[in-house]
């Protein structure tokens, strides 16, 4: 048994200490940081001397910093955050839509129809009365209006989605460039606090990926984070693969992970903001083709009932609304003809024999269109009419938002629990921390006088000398 | 079970709790400043379609009660003017009585058939009634008079008809040539009775008896009829008047917000987002660090 062995435990118990301190230091800074995991010191004793038949301890040893994580709940924050945003924007995107639809304020589809259905019937009372008919014509026109509002906005909705997920591309790129690096940071740096801190920072990379794409994640028992999507590697330890946004035969937005030998395809699997995009994109796709549907089917049935009729001037034969065929809800309108002169509204049955013009009160053929309001021929069945079709298309999208609006509640919550506990494992407790504190401070400063007393007796050695 | 429980877990749980409460607030008090309980489609998407077939079918009443008022008036000018000239024929065949009389001389006969050749003025200004710019007794030409100055029919003889309801129709304007010259010509009629009358013909003036008793009794015909078309447009206007209460009625137990229950959860969401704001504030404090 030496004095100096005594000294070397000592200075051994001080360093430990103030690493300990480094790190209770190190957790409360970091108490609030996002994603931080708290650090733990493990102690052990110094492998002890063997002097003239006895053991001597050398005092204590860090043996190492451990990060307190679990990777299964952490792999799930990561997936759960990609369904989280995936119904988050599926919301988003499909309630933009909803309110432009807006079933009850003037001006919508369903409400100009109405008025429009309104002003005919209103027309059955005097047919020959110019001011009723500039009226059939004038709700004609905002009917056309509102229908070819939603269109465009539909299809602007559309093209905004997809060149955002173009332009995002690069973005993620960089951020799977970024995993992998870090991943081999990680490797070269060991056990040491800087190496938690990176993993930190990386699967907080990877979390923002997940909001983006929905990938999924993980963690090898070396450190090391793999990440995925559908199943397909695009991390694996310090190598990445690229994603690659084009647009099919249909121009629909589509992304893919590059690989050697072409690209896979995964724009259905994705989950996330750009899943739930791809989502909204797909369900106003399907609300623009009922729509175009719907508008074909009501422009032809109109139109070749308003052919048999006369116009105040006798002539016979015409349209009352134009539609392209290639996007039939952008380009409805009522017709120019009509448009300029509502006289040429034919809702006469026939021709009075002696005047050659219909008669001031014939409705024959105003009463068939009028009739076309109660006509079920709508719908893939035809089991419904014109206005209960357009009643399904309000009732798709807004079952549609409430479907994203209760996922997102749903998925919130299993957030929280999941944020929850991950806290619990990886969070830090203040009070916890203020308790090692003292301990370490208590240790230190014990250290400090075992190392006092020694020295005294080293002194009083060296005056015996 | 939670191992460990952190100020900063507790402090994000109280503020995602006070989000929700602040959210749910908020959506309370738009159901009670609009009245709704459905403010947007997606709150119930399961109504959206009973919603919509209400409203489209409320709003149509509104249609039909207008036609039903325009039926009415329309009726109204044609019963008048059928009353006017029941009248005037009331008054045509007292003369012809009077004529038929031999107590008469040549000079009261043509006094009497300058008062016929008026009193043919008059009928034939009220088969020409027009109202709201409309020849009641015009059938569908309604836009033009029926009766030209040779008194010959140019109107219609389809009747005109409004719809006062999904499927009850009321005529409102009448085939004028019927009217007039449905059972007997009524104005050849007069003029054969003025030529009786400028002749002394007695065996005419007889005929004009029988010919104005016929138009008489085939006008009043009319006359009931209209009486019973306007019933019809009354009762279509009262049916339209509570189907549209009773629909307004059902469309507001679908979309309205019950207030009372609404301003009840107001208040009760209120009182809980303040304990959980101090409660907020008291997290704060608690911690071993304080007392260092």
């Amino acid at each position: 048994m030496s004095l100096l062995t005594t000294l070397h435990a000592a200075r051994r118990g001080i360093t430990v200490a103030s690493e300990g301190i480094n790190v209770v230091g190190h957790n409360t800074a970091n108490a609030t940081t996002d994603g931080y995991s708290r650090r733990e010191m493990s102690v052990t004793t110094m492998y002890p001397l063997y002097r003239n038949g006895a053991w001597l301890g050398q005092g204590p040893n860090r043996a190492s910093f451990t990060r307190s994580a679990d990777s299964f709940v952490d792999q799930n924050l990561v997936s759960t955050s990609g369904h989280q945003q995936y119904a988050k924007e599926t919301y988003d995107v499909l309630s933009l839509i909803e309110s432009k639809l807006s079933d009850a304020t003037p001006g919508s589809i369903l409400e100009t129809y109405r008025e429009f259905t309104e002003s005919m019937r209103s027309l059955t009372n005097d047919p020959d009365d110019p001011n009723l008919r500039d009226l059939v014509v004038m709700y004609a026109t905002r009917f056309g209006n509102s229908v070819n509002e939603v269109a465009d906005f539909a299809r602007e909705v559309q093209s905004s989605l997809r060149s955002d997920i173009e332009t995002s591309m690069e973005h993620i790129n960089d951020k799977l460039a970024t995993v992998a690096n870090l991943n081999m940071r990680i490797m070269s740096t060991g056990g040491s606090v800087s190496a938690g801190d990176l993993q930190d920072q990386r699967d907080m990379v990877i979390r923002e990926l997940a909001e983006i794409t929905g990938v999924t994640v993980r963690f090898s028992p070396n450190g090391q984070a793999n990440v995925y999507m559908d199943g397909h590697v695009l991390v694996q330890n310090e190598n990445h693969r690229e994603m690659e946004y084009y647009e099919d035969a249909n121009g629909d937005p589509q992304v893919a992970v590059k690989t050697d030998s072409g690209r896979i395809t995964i724009t259905d699997a994705m989950e996330g903001r750009f899943g739930g995009r791809n989502n909204a994109y797909a369900q106003i796709g399907d609300m623009l083709d009922s729509l175009n549907d719907w508008t074909t089917q009501f422009v032809s049935d109109f139109n070749t009932l308003h052919q048999t009729g006369f116009d105040q001037n006798g002539s016979t034969g015409l349209d009352f609304f134009t539609v392209n065929t290639i996007s039939p809800a952008s380009s409805l309108s009522v017709d120019a003809g009509v448009l300029a002169d509502s006289s040429t509204i034919a809702v006469a049955g026939a021709l009075n024999a002696t005047t050659g013009f219909p008669d001031a009160g014939d409705r024959d053929v105003l009463d068939l269109l009028i009739g076309l309001e109660d006509s079920q021929t709508y719908g893939s069945t035809g089991a419904y009419t014109a206005r209960q079709e357009l009643s399904n298309m309000y009732a798709s999208i807004a079952t549609q938002v409430r479907a994203a609006e209760d996922n997102y509640d749903l998925q919130s919550m299993r957030m929280e629990d999941i944020n929850e506990l991950r806290a619990s494992i990886s969070g830090v407790n203040l009070d916890e921390e203020a308790v090692k504190l003292m301990e370490y401070q208590a240790s230190y400063e014990a250290a400090s006088r075992v190392i006092s007393v020694t020295n005294r007796l080293l002194a009083e050695l060296m005056q015996v000398v | 079970m939670l191992v460990r429980s952190t100020l900063f877990s507790r402090l994000s749980y109280m503020s995602r709790e006070n989000t929700d409460l602040a959210t749910e607030l908020a959506d309370v008090q738009k159901q009670i400043a609009t009245g709704k309980r459905l403010v947007r489609m997606s709150d119930e998407p399961w109504s959206i379609s009973q919603v919509h077939q209400l409203r489209e079918e409320t709003s149509v009443q509104s249609v039909f009660k207008n036609s039903a008022n325009q039926a009415t008036a329309l009726l109204a000018q044609a019963e008048n003017g059928l009353d006017q000239s029941l009248n005037v024929l009331s008054r045509l065949k007292e003369l012809a009585i009077q004529a038929s009389n031999d107590t008469y001389s040549q000079d009261d006969l043509s006094g009497i058939a300058e008062e016929v050749s008026n009193l043919k003025e008059r009928l034939v200004n009220i088969a020409n009634t027009e109202f709201d710019g409309r020849y009641v007794f015009a059938g569908e030409a309604y836009n033009s008079v029926p009766f030209d100055n040779t008194f010959a029919y140019v109107g219609s003889t389809n009747e005109v008809s409004i719809d006062v309801s999904a499927f009850a129709k009321v005529e409102v304007g009448f085939d004028g040539s019927d009217v007039f010259q449905g059972a007997v010509d009524v104005f050849t009629a007069i003029d054969d009775f003025i030529t009786g009358l400028n002749t002394d013909d007695s065996a005419i003036i007889q005929t004009a008896i029988t010919d104005f008793d016929d138009t008489y009794s085939h006008m009043a015909n009319y006359l009931t009829r209209i009486g019973g078309e306007v019933n019809i447009a009354e009762d279509m206007f009262d049916t339209a008047t509570s189907i549209e209460m009773n629909l307004t009625e059902r469309l507001s137990a679908v979309e309205d917000v019950d207030v009372a229950e609404a301003l009840t959860r107001f208040s009760m969401l209120q009182n809980q987002y303040q304990i959980n704001l101090q409660l907020t504030s008291k997290t704060r404090g608690m911690s071993l660090f304080e007392r260092m």
